[in-house]
């Protein structure tokens, strides 16, 4: 090959990544992000329960970090004295219901520098406090403030903005990473010790400026930050599984923590849908409602009965399963807890931990209120100013201190403390912050959809959209048309690609009909034919079932030919599934008949999708290819024809 | 073939150099989004450990794959085929594999003796203990050839058979493009070059992982606790179908909690399962004068393999023997990335 064909498939290969396709970066723990979300801390010192949370910066040199934990801790109503909602066995016979509070921190992390502490007890002791040790640069973690929550119980999420040296404007740089180990350790006589870790979720930053309000955008129109998945989905055991065969136990059982990406200081509300599938394929479906947060056994989730549950082994049928989540009002951070072990003791159980997998974007974006709104001199970010602080503004106001004592009592960040900010504080002091606000609420662009428009010439079912996808199910749009106003898609190779056609009712008005191979070779409903042979084009029709040989030509594209039955079937047999099944993924708002999680039809008024892969032994030649289709309805209308040019570039 | 085992990175030399292409091949290695290869870093099967695999297809769609387990010090790859149906999950133990039965008994509130209810994927091949390798699925089109369908995703539990411990990691995705010329040779990043004239046709290996972890120390004779960390590490470039080796030479730099920085290096010619403190003291706690470290861990040389990792950290605890391990795959530096070629046998894509 020559540089010049090289390049050429260059220029190929960039027209690809031009298609008009959803392209926003996912949140994901795998690179430094500017914002790092922990979905799930948890403390229960009296019963040995722990987290032990790492923190890493990856820059060359030092950056400011506002944090905070959300105390989700749920809170026994009615309770007898000692119950408890958690975490681990809930004993509670009265209510549970959620506590919601925050507790803000402030973090200086140094270049490259590690930080850990247990959540109970915070970091009081900084590595370099700026009095007896500093860093070789003369930097120091001295402005930050790592408090314990005590023994807790405590159930909640942590959260991590980088932030600018005001501590107020969010700063786009990617350079935090961080992990979680949930710690469970109990001493002689019945000594147990576990660890489960997993790693904090990175939400990039994707603007080079982010606005100094209080709102963080993931994702959608305004987005500043990588956009959470639409659907996140994990492979795990099903509760009661055995995992060492042929024994009762060890059994599995995991605890899925759900949180949101759209949270405001006042409320949390969405409702997650699952979708959960096991080693037959099968389907199964629930939903629930999440607060700020949901923890729970995953066969808890939909029943209180564990074995009537779907996330159960005994009523799946199998041992393992996979599980997509789709938060119906706004997206989902998720971490999985999975123990093996004896059921009846569920302490000792042995447990690891891990993030999910993200699928697609949420469009619409998430809206995560990160701080309470500006306060003059609210020194330790509280959300209420107190006479210390109104007095430590002042002392920076007439020189004495350093305004990085008290980087808020800077409003306007110009090193100085002023007269309008000292009366400002002092408001504050006098009247209380402002009240939070709700987030604005993110606009959805519509996305264009055909209207629906009948030709009047049209008998049987409507082809509503003809074309390729890419080989992970992404539908193009076309290149270009031909003179005769046939779309052109062009593509480097071939093969990797998938065959799309989607129909609706026609004049006829009677159902689309769904086959697409005849094994007595008669006319099936969706009739596809190729003007130039795919692969080796031998004549055989559907050999070695449809996993090898070519397809054979009809140049003239008539349907009606003597050959032409025997192209179609052999074509149609190679359709997934054989049976119409929506196969592309999702690029907006759900749309179409027989749509799942993060699928859909490429036309909102389709419905029936025939998805054909070109695999490589059927392989279009180069060149333009010419494709004719057409489907026929149940009371055996056929509709119009239509036409595209598959052009295969070298 | 059986024979000493031995690596490969091949393509290194010819680059044909186009400027600065820098679109498709700045993808990278995922955990978090189902891929077209997967790789799972660190399978175990000895008298202690075993290794459970779970892969899930997550396309709407019927999906196929090769895999190929390499065992780290014996030569003789091991390869299978699996078949999904649209969504499905699967799973085997890696010392039973997994026979096509389709007599297998589902589970239910009498039978939980049911490890292979379901679907088969195919015929899956039982590992001989000892076996301390990897696993990598490469997803293929109906015909075998290799297909960029990003519908593959999995996890890996490693299971202690006497104490039931546990510790899971996430498969390491490569996403495929759309520049895959369907052959035998995977191209993982990079420009067009020899071997690979359309450019990358998956997403490059990262050559630099940030580890954050503890110091190596064994306090159990102070009535404390022990702590140690290993990291597994795979060259990207891989011949499943011939036998080459080009070492890689790897470079830690360490820096502690008072941003003091350390260095240690390591020569590895495969796979290879590293206690840190095997190779350098400077990992352990009384010399580097810390309790947490990070450590970004670099291939050497501006062209070479880039490469996956996985960290697995125990603890201890004195006299009663009773130890915690838990793994994870860290996060990696978005660049420097790998320029690497997996040659897989040639019955693939024929």
């Amino acid at each position: 090959m020559t540089i010049a064909r090289a390049l050429s498939s260059f220029v190929i290969a960039v027209a690809i990544a031009s298609s008009p396709l959803p392209s926003a970066a996912q949140t994901s723990p795998d690179e430094p992000a500017a914002l790092l979300v922990y979905p799930y801390v948890a403390v229960d010192t009296a019963n040995g329960t722990d987290t032990l949370i790492q923190l890493g910066n990856v820059a060359s040199g030092p950056v400011d970090l506002r944090c905070f934990y959300e105390n989700l801790t749920p809170l026994c109503i009615n309770g007898q004295a000692g119950e408890r909602c958690g975490p681990g066995p809930v004993t509670c016979s009265g209510a549970c219901e959620p506590s919601v509070s925050r507790v803000p921190m402030r973090i200086r992390v140094t270049a490259r520098q590690p930080l850990a502490w247990s959540v109970s007890a915070g970091l009081q002791n900084l590595p370099l406090d700026g009095v007896t040790r500093i860093g070789p640069a003369g930097q120091s973690n001295q402005s930050s403030e790592i408090p314990g929550v005590g023994g807790g119980p405590f159930v909640g999420t942590l959260r991590c903005v980088v932030v600018s040296s005001d501590m107020f404007r969010p700063a786009p740089d990617n350079v935090l990473f961080g992990q979680a180990t949930i710690v469970r350790r109990r001493g002689a006589p019945e000594a147990f010790d576990d660890d489960a870790e997993y790693r904090a979720i990175g939400v990039k930053a994707t603007a080079s400026t982010i606005s100094r309000d209080e709102f963080l955008n993931l994702g959608g129109p305004s987005a500043e930050y990588a956009a959470c998945p639409d659907v996140v989905e994990f492979e795990h055991f099903f509760d009661g599984a055995s995992t060492l065969p042929g024994s009762i136990t060890p059994q599995a059982a995991t605890t899925l923590a759900l949180t949101n990406c759209t949270n405001t200081i006042l409320s949390s509300m969405n409702v997650a849908q699952f979708l959960v599938f096991n080693e037959f394929a099968q389907r199964f479906t629930t939903s629930t409602q999440i607060g700020f947060q949901l923890v729970k056994p995953l066969s808890k989730i939909d029943t209180s009965l564990e074995s009537h549950s779907i996330f159960s082994s005994a009523i799946n049928g199998t041992l393992t399963g996979r599980t997509n989540i789709h938060g119906a009002l706004g997206g989902l951070h998720a971490v999985a807890i999975e123990s093996h072990g004896d059921p009846t003791t569920p302490y000792e159980m042995h447990s690891d931990a891990a993030e999910l997998h993200g699928a697609g974007v949420r469009l619409a974006g998430d809206v995560l209120t990160y701080r309470l709104p500006q306060c003059t001199a609210d020194c330790n970010l509280d959300g209420k100013v107190s006479i210390d602080e109104t007095v430590l503004a002042v002392n920076i106001g007439l020189g004495n201190t350093s305004p990085d004592a008290c980087p808020p009592a800077d409003r306007d960040g110009d090193a100085k403390v002023t007269v309008d900010e000292l009366v400002a504080a002092v408001d504050s002091a006098l009247n209380g912050c402002p009240d939070p606000q709700s987030p604005p609420t993110p606009e959805v662009t519509p996305v264009p959809t055909a209207t629906p428009t009948r030709s009047p010439q049209s008998v049987g079912p409507e082809i509503t959209h003809f074309g390729i996808a890419t080989a992970d199910d992404r539908p193009l749009a076309a290149d270009s048309t031909d003179a005769m106003g046939r779309p052109i898609y062009v593509h480097l190779f071939g093969q990797g690609m998938t065959l799309i056609v989607e129909a609706r009712r026609g004049q006829s008005d009677s159902p689309v009909a769904t086959s697409t191979y005849s094994e007595t070779g008669q006319l099936p409903d969706l009739q596809v034919l190729v003007s130039r042979p795919l692969g080796d084009g031998i004549a055989d029709v559907c050999e070695d079932d449809g996993h090898s040989g070519g397809v054979p030509a009809i140049p003239t594209l008539d349907f009606q030919s003597d050959a032409a039955a025997a192209a179609i079937n052999d074509l149609g047999c190679r359709a997934y599934g054989r049976q119409p099944t929506v196969c592309t993924r999702k690029l907006g708002v759900p749309t179409g008949v027989g749509s799942v999680q993060g699928f859909a039809t490429v036309d909102s008024t389709s419905q029936v999708q025939f998805c054909i892969p070109i695999a490589k032994a059927w392989a279009f030649p180069v060149g333009d290819t010419i494709v004719a289709a057409r489907v026929r309805d149940q009371a055996g209308n056929l509709g119009p024809e239509q036409k595209i040019v598959v052009r295969v570039g070298e | 073939m059986v024979g000493h085992r031995l690596c490969v990175a091949i393509g290194m030399a010819g680059v044909v150099w186009l400027g600065n292409w820098t679109g498709l091949a700045r993808a990278q290695t995922t955990t978090t989004e189902a891929a077209s290869v997967l790789v799972f870093p660190r399978v175990v099967v000895t008298g202690s450990w075993d290794t459970i695999i779970q892969i899930g297809n997550n396309a709407n769609r019927p999906a196929n794959a090769r895999c190929y387990y390499a065992n780290g010090t014996i030569w003789a790859p091991t390869n299978f085929s699996l078949a999904f149906h649209q969504q499905q999950p699967t799973h085997w133990v890696a010392s039973r594999g997994r026979a096509l039965d389709p007599n297998d008994q589902e589970c239910g509130v009498t039978n939980n003796d049911c490890d292979g209810a379901g679907f088969d994927p195919g015929a899956i091949p039982a590992l001989d203990a000892p076996f301390a390798g990897e696993l990598r699925c490469i997803e293929v089109d109906a015909s075998g050839a290799p297909w960029t369908g990003n519908a593959l995703s999995g996890v890996a539990t490693l299971m202690h058979r006497t104490s039931g411990e546990i510790v899971k990691y996430p498969a390491v995705g490569l996403h495929g493009l759309e520049t895959n010329d369907a052959d035998t040779s995977l191209c993982l990043g990079g420009d067009p070059r020899v071997g690979c004239l359309h450019g990358a046709e998956y997403a490059g290996c990262p050559k630099s992982w940030i580890v954050s972890h503890p110091a190596d120390f064994d306090d159990r004779s102070f009535d404390g606790d022990a702590r140690s960390t290993s990291i597994t590490v795979v060259p990207c470039s891989e011949d499943f179908g011939a036998a080459m080796q080009m070492p890689l030479l790897l470079q830690f730099r360490l820096t502690n909690e008072f941003e003091e920085t350390f260095s240690a290096a390591t020569t590895i010619t495969c796979w290879a399962d590293l206690h840190l403190s095997d190779i350098s003291t400077v990992f352990q706690r009384d010399t580097i004068g810390s309790n947490w470290l990070q450590t970004t861990v670099r291939a050497a040389g501006d062209n070479s393999s880039g490469f996956i990792l996985t960290q697995q950290s125990t603890r201890e605890t004195a006299f009663l023997a009773t130890f915690a391990a838990a793994g994870t795959v860290p996060p990696h530096e978005t660049e420097p990335l790998g320029s690497d070629i997996v040659g897989l046998p040639e019955e693939v894509g024929q």
